[in-house]
């Protein structure tokens, strides 16, 4: 997976550019633009975190699938399982959970899937407009991501 | 349903009114110690102003879910003699991945300052502007670095 350096360079300058005009109306006594300012910039944190996770997922998917593609060819895990499994989903790996094609790259104990559960659900409650904590740190986010998909890309 | 509201996790439910009120408390108090944190590593005999009488409004998302009223937190403004500023006001307690954060803005720059710690021990960090973006240690030296770029 691709790093997020740029994302995130953008991501901070343009939060960067939220807190200086916030501050600028403010200061000019501007309180209701300075308010409409911080609700789009709590949206342009939301924004960029459903960008990362996204990213994620797909990432997650096209490991998974290659996982059972391999498998059900003999060269990891259990052949006739993936052959099964194959079937079953057809090239539709999404027709997996999103922590089920997770569960194929990462055994069940790590706390990193705890981490991901977390994401995820975060990521469904903001897609769906249930996010009460509507603050993201983004760059930190992406960090996570890329540190978990690190793990998946070595692990067996 | 599910409402995330913290750092800690996601929620069945919401917290009480007087929850929300106690930590925003807690923050207030937390935003003060920064202050004279900051306070303490401006250079002496340099001539700056420092005024903490400003106060922001402050109406997060959670605020208005439990009805609690609208209020007010603190900020910092930092003046150099050759009149450019500096200026600290909190933009956000309750986010994921961190326990508040702060902004720094300077007449065209800003910095994005999180707290990675608890209400009781808190951990100031401050992201780098340019690339590689990274979250350092919010101290002395980061401070004046800062203080060095705004004016």
């Amino acid at each position: 997976m691709k790093r997020f350096d740029d994302v995130m360079y953008a991501y901070l300058t343009a939060d960067n550019g939220f807190a200086t005009e916030i501050e600028r109306e403010r200061e000019a006594g501007r309180i209701e633009i300075a308010a409409e300012l911080e609700r789009l910039r709590r949206l342009n944190d939301q924004a960029y975190f459903v960008l990362i996770v996204a990213e994620f997922e797909q990432y997650v998917s096209d490991l998974a699938l290659r996982r059972v593609e391999d498998g059900r060819r003999g060269q990891y895990g259990d052949r006739r399982v993936c052959s099964v499994l194959w079937q079953r989903i057809g090239e539709d790996i999404t027709k997996l959970s999103f922590l089920d094609r997770v569960a194929l790259l990462m055994d069940k104990g790590r706390f990193e899937l705890a981490e991901l559960n977390k994401l995820y659900r975060t990521r469904s409650e903001i897609a769906h407009g249930r996010a009460l904590s509507a603050v993201v740190d983004v760059p930190n986010t992406a960090r996570t991501v890329e540190r978990i998909a690190s793990l998946l890309q070595d692990a067996p | 349903m599910a409402y995330v509201y913290d750092d800690s996790g996601e929620h069945e439910e919401l917290p009480s009114k007087e929850e929300v009120a106690a930590r925003l408390s807690r923050w207030e108090s937390r935003l003060n110690a920064l202050y004279a944190r900051i306070e303490k590593w401006l250079p002496s005999e340099s001539g700056y102003v420092l005024d903490r009488s400003s106060r922001i409004p402050v109406n997060e998302p959670l605020m208005q879910a439990v009805g609690l009223a609208p209020g007010s937190l603190p900020k910092l403004s930092i003046t150099h003699p050759d009149g450019s500023r500096l200026v600290f006001f909190p933009s956000g307690l309750w986010m994921i991945g961190g326990n508040g954060q702060v902004s720094a803005v300077a007449d065209r720059l800003a910095w994005k300052l999180v707290d990675r710690g608890t209400d009781d021990a808190p951990h100031w960090t401050v992201y780098t502007r340019r690339p590689p973006i990274r979250s350092v240690e919010f101290d002395c030296d980061a401070f004046r670095r800062m203080l060095a770029e705004a004016a």
